[in-house]
């Protein structure tokens, strides 16, 4: 599981990941994606490389958007893929990070 | 794809450092079993919940060197049929407390919630001492939308 980030304008952060967000992938990123996310007031989550996504990475986001959300902050979830985006729309997720396919919706929408 | 024949087992040990062997076990059975990409996604989704959980209710099991969680799986032309089996205290997790969304914070309710949602064709029983839970997906089910 890879994790990368990338500042943009107006303190949003893009943060990147790629693999399987399966139970160790969700280990790997436990602390960074918390760490990635803190000090901005954006958040946009990239899932388009992500091929696997269950309960325990959902965990890790869902901590992620709830430690933006207690400061203010607003968290995108960018591009998942067909099967990805279901479990995001089963479990809920969408409610705590709403789903958006292109780059400059996401950023208006962490902009709000 | 033309679907194929396929049996494998999994003995995990108790303890949750284990689980990580789960997944690539897992796809390469899809890929014997020739498992169609939302298929082999749902199995996986589905063991992953169902096993982390059997780990997850039985803590006092990972100080057990022989028990831990047995991980059956065969496929066939029409269906893939999976069965976890565990000799820890009875749990059903048919039974288990209402699901929960991703808003909460409790992780087993979220992955039972998804194992319902993805598996509809799933039963519990209480063997002698052992947990046996079943599992099968048809090949062509209309999966949650």
């Amino acid at each position: 599981m890879k994790l990368e980030s990338e500042e943009l304008p107006d303190g949003i952060v893009r943060i990147i990941l790629t693999g399987k967000l399966d139970l160790a992938g969700a280990h790997d990123i436990d602390a960074p994606f918390t760490a990635a996310a803190t000090g901005h007031r954006g958040i946009i989550v990239d899932l388009a490389g992500v091929s696997f996504l269950a309960s325990m990475g959902l965990r890790a986001l869902a901590i992620g958007a709830k430690t933006a959300a207690a400061r203010g902050a607003r968290m995108v979830v960018l591009a998942p893929p067909p099967e990805v985006e279901k479990v995001i729309m089963i479990s809920g997720f969408y409610v705590l990070a709403p789903i958006v396919h292109e780059l400059e919706a996401a950023i208006a929408a962490v902009r709000g | 794809m033309q679907p194929a024949l396929a049996r494998a087992e999994l003995r995990l040990p108790g303890a949750p450092g284990a689980l990580r062997r789960l997944a690539p076990w897992v796809e390469q059975f899809a890929r014997d079993g020739r498992l169609d990409a939302p298929l082999a996604y749902t199995v996986q989704l589905c063991l992953e919940e169902a096993v982390s959980n059997a780990i997850r209710h039985n803590p006092q099991r990972a100080a057990a060197p022989a028990g831990g969680v047995r991980v059956r799986l065969v496929s066939d032309a029409v269906s893939v049929t999976a069965e976890i089996t565990d000799d820890g205290a009875p749990f059903d997790p048919l039974r288990a407390a209402e699901p929960k969304s991703a808003a909460d914070d409790d992780p087993g309710g979220l992955g039972l919630h998804l194992l319902r949602q993805y598996c509809d064709d799933l039963h519990y029983r209480r063997d002698g001492a052992t947990n046996r839970l079943t599992l099968r997906f048809p090949r062509t089910a209309a999966r949650p939308a």
